[in-house]
């Protein structure tokens, strides 16, 4: 394995995507399924995993590639007709998996399953949600059925029997970590996922943001200062500490932040994504940092970012839209003359 | 095309003269949604100024000519593009990236005033105002767009896609605008 973050970076970013589209209901998993997508391109790209004609077999390189990645560290997979049973050792998920439930939240993050789905709905198939079943010792299983269709139903998404997630000692994994490969793909699919809806994509990244500081909150106990130099100094040590990069160093003027990334993990990502001409960022750091600074009545403008070899810069502009406010009686005289 | 979202809009909006519109449109279905309209309103019209503040004018009209819109009958005013300065063609104008409010409500009065006749107005969309302006700010300047649409005596559509954050600004401008479409 290449190099580890831990899941303090990782599981948020998966707990925002989930909690920004719970207000769309069931339709919410056919935006994650989105982030599926990216996973495989950018799997695929990187040569993490290869393409395979049979879907099943397709689903089994992907697995088999998150499980290097120490996602989970073993999956069974027994079928029956269109039946699936599959059962996973040790998955990462399963935390988190709770903690959604708790929050009445039944679209699924987990970047497994996304991919999956992103792998069946490309054959023109969805998984129907049979029954789950967690065990003591946690090991998940699940059945599904494959059926005919291209978007998400309430049975594609929410399971007929769920299980009892209360009953079984979950315990955090925050401090465990997976391999950068899997964090890759996963940000990618977050920074491509969206993209077909121009640059109003930001907003749902701004969203995921907030959701991340709140499960950060939550789960990590990092609570920000009220100032914002503060919020971003205790993020940048927060994310640096879980794996996100060597360093991460931040200086704060009026309108403007500046960042300077030290052996950076979101880089692989980032200039795939430049080099595409894509322009939303889904790094851990900034998600977080675009929300802090929304959160405290300010907006973010442009970002630029200069890279290195392993490192990058990044000048971040804020907007004080308390000073900004939009005359109406004045831009109407001026509209009369236009 | 999709054919149930054009329905829709032709259902919703058979008896308005030059109805302003609020679309509210699912996210999964933006493109489509966004084509449907804008052939909705070229049938009608002769001449649209689409205002475009998430994809650049070359991508959209691509995009429209593909799709079968006709796309020459429309000029964009395009506040995503980075130009030096303002930058004006035959059929687009550039006002920049991240364009402030009282900015965009000039460019747009000029590409109003550019041309004679009927016409409609595309704004694309009030979502993306929300990343760079407060939600009170971008309600002001849909409260000011509307009303200077209905003294040019011009038809269109407000475009923003469901989200969270749009909750308070739809409220707010549903009552300015004839309708509120939920595609």
């Amino acid at each position: 394995m290449q190099g580890m973050i831990q899941l303090a970076v990782l599981d948020p970013m998966l707990y925002g995507a989930a909690r920004a589209f719970d207000y769309l209901g069931v339709r919410g998993q056919d935006m994650l399924d989105r982030i599926g997508e990216g996973i495989i391109e950018y799997g695929l790209s990187e040569g993490y995993f290869e393409k395979a004609n049979d879907p099943h077999q397709f689903v089994g390189n992907v697995v088999k590639f998150f499980i290097q990645n120490g996602y989970m560290s073993n999956v069974t997979v027994s079928q029956s007709g269109d039946t699936l049973d599959i059962a996973m050792w040790n998955w990462r998920f399963l935390p988190l998996l709770r903690k959604l439930r708790n929050r009445n939240s039944y679209l699924l993050t987990c970047p497994v399953c996304i991919a999956n789905n992103a792998i069946t709905k490309s054959v023109g198939g969805v998984s129907e949600r049979i029954s789950e079943n967690v065990t003591s010792d946690g090991t998940y299983s699940m059945k599904v059925k494959i059926v005919p269709g291209t978007t998400n139903t309430q049975s594609t998404v929410v399971f007929a029997h769920p299980a009892d997630l209360t009953k079984n000692k979950i315990k955090s994994q925050l401090n465990e970590s997976v391999g950068l490969a899997a964090f890759e793909t996963v940000a990618y699919g977050l920074a491509c996922g969206f993209e077909y809806l121009g640059a109003q994509a930001q907003l749902i990244l701004d969203n995921i943001g907030t959701e991340m500081l709140e499960f950060m909150r939550e789960e990590s106990n990092l609570e920000l200062p009220d100032d914002i130099e503060g919020s971003l100094e205790t993020l940048s040590t927060f994310m640096a500490s879980k794996g996100l990069a060597d360093n991460i160093s931040v200086k704060h003027s009026p309108n403007r932040v500046d960042v300077v990334f030290t052996n950076y993990h979101y880089l692989p990502v980032l200039k795939r994504s430049l080099t595409k001409g894509r322009s939303l960022v889904s790094c851990p750091f900034t998600l977080t940092a675009r929300a802090a600074v929304r959160n405290k009545g300010l907006r973010v403008g442009d970002m630029k970012w200069q890279i290195g070899t392993n490192d990058a810069r990044l000048a971040m502009t804020t907007l004080d839209t308390d000073h900004q406010q939009f005359d109406e009686s004045a831009v109407s005289k001026i509209m009369g003359h236009a | 095309m999709c054919a149930e979202a054009y329905q829709r809009i032709s259902e919703t909006l058979r008896d308005f003269d030059k109805p302003i519109v609020l679309t509210l449109i699912d996210p999964m279905r933006y493109q489509e949604a966004t084509v449907d309209i804008l052939n909705y309103f070229t049938k009608k019209l002769p001449r649209g100024i689409y205002v475009t503040l998430n994809k650049p004018f070359n991508v959209l009209m691509k995009t429209f000519e593909k799709a079968g819109v006709p796309a020459e009958s429309l000029f964009f005013v395009d506040g995503i593009t980075n130009v030096p300065a303002l930058e004006e063609g035959k059929d687009h104008a550039c006002l920049g990236s991240g364009v402030g409010l009282s900015n965009l409500c000039i460019g747009i009065s000029k590409a109003v005033n550019m041309f004679e006749g009927e016409k409609f107005l595309l704004l694309d969309s009030l979502s993306t105002l929300l990343i760079y302006n407060d939600p009170k700010s971008v309600s002001k300047f849909a409260h000011l767009l509307t009303e200077k649409m209905r003294r040019w005596n011009t038809s269109g559509s407000l475009l923003t896609v469901e989200m969270n954050a749009e909750k308070d600004v739809v409220s707010q401008l549903a009552p300015f605008c004839d309708k509120v479409v939920k595609i």
